[in-house]
């Protein structure tokens, strides 16, 4: 019992970490653009989708435990939900972080023990620029 | 006591089991396989001679033999169309590299 609060507060915790957000790098990148579809966005390492671009935020992806499908699909996500129409330039940072967990078990009184200790995992922060497609 | 553990914990498990992932640069995106993993060319801070497409990242986690790492990431990139790997990166427990298919 103690194992399964205990693993549940872990996962809760980590869902909790996770975000996605864009910082807007002008001030004209921050005029209304309708979305776009996921299936239409590249995600690269590098910074040559195909076609002429404007930069207009900078997207990252926070959490824990990365997978690089995870982390593209953020990503792909955030740049449609934004109107860009890729992310160049990925970049991905990780580091161990120690962070406090709680395990909580039931007593024979009808009570429950809660119990801190801590658990190394792996962070890392996912960012790149969105663009969108120039019209000609 | 119990930090040690914990963290004698999360190093076995990532020293214990390696996760290989593949993403593609395009969703649904799908390529044929055209080489093995041992042609996958691999990259570090040269580019292939030939003109290439990114076709998305590879990346695996665990420790250990930094060889058989990269033969995981060679075998992903395969698998998923590549020719090669470029940009490899080591983080901490495991790598990741783009992979790219030749025009």
């Amino acid at each position: 019992m103690r194992t399964i609060f205990g693993s549940l507060l872990v996962a809760a915790t980590l869902v909790g970490c996770a975000s996605t957000h864009t910082v807007p790098l002008s001030a004209a990148a921050k005029g209304p653009r309708a979305a776009v579809s996921k299936d239409e966005v590249l995600v690269l390492r590098g910074s040559d989708p195909g076609f002429p671009y404007e930069e207009i935020g900078l997207t990252t992806k926070k959490g824990t435990n990365p997978t690089m499908p995870e982390i593209y699909e953020g990503l792909r996500s955030e740049a449609a939900k934004q109107g860009g129409h890729a992310v160049v330039n990925v970049r991905i940072k990780t580091e161990l972080v120690t962070v406090p967990i709680a395990s909580t078990s039931c007593i024979p009184n009808g009570g429950r023990s809660t119990v801190m200790h801590q658990q190394t995992t792996l962070a890392y922060v996912a960012s790149g620029t969105l663009v969108r497609r120039k019209s000609r | 006591m119990k930090r040690l553990l914990s963290l004698a914990l999360a190093v076995s498990l990532l020293g214990g089991c390696t996760t290989v992932g593949f993403a593609p640069a395009k969703a649904h995106a799908k390529h044929a396989q055209r080489r093995s993993a041992a042609q996958i060319e691999v990259f570090r801070t040269q580019l292939p001679k030939q003109r290439f497409q990114e076709i998305g990242a590879v990346s695996v986690t665990g420790t250990g033999d930094p060889g058989k790492l990269v033969e995981k990431l060679r075998e992903k990139a395969a698998e998923n169309g590549g020719d090669a790997i470029i940009a490899l990166e080591t983080f901490v427990g495991g790598m990741s590299a783009t992979v790219v298919r030749f025009e």
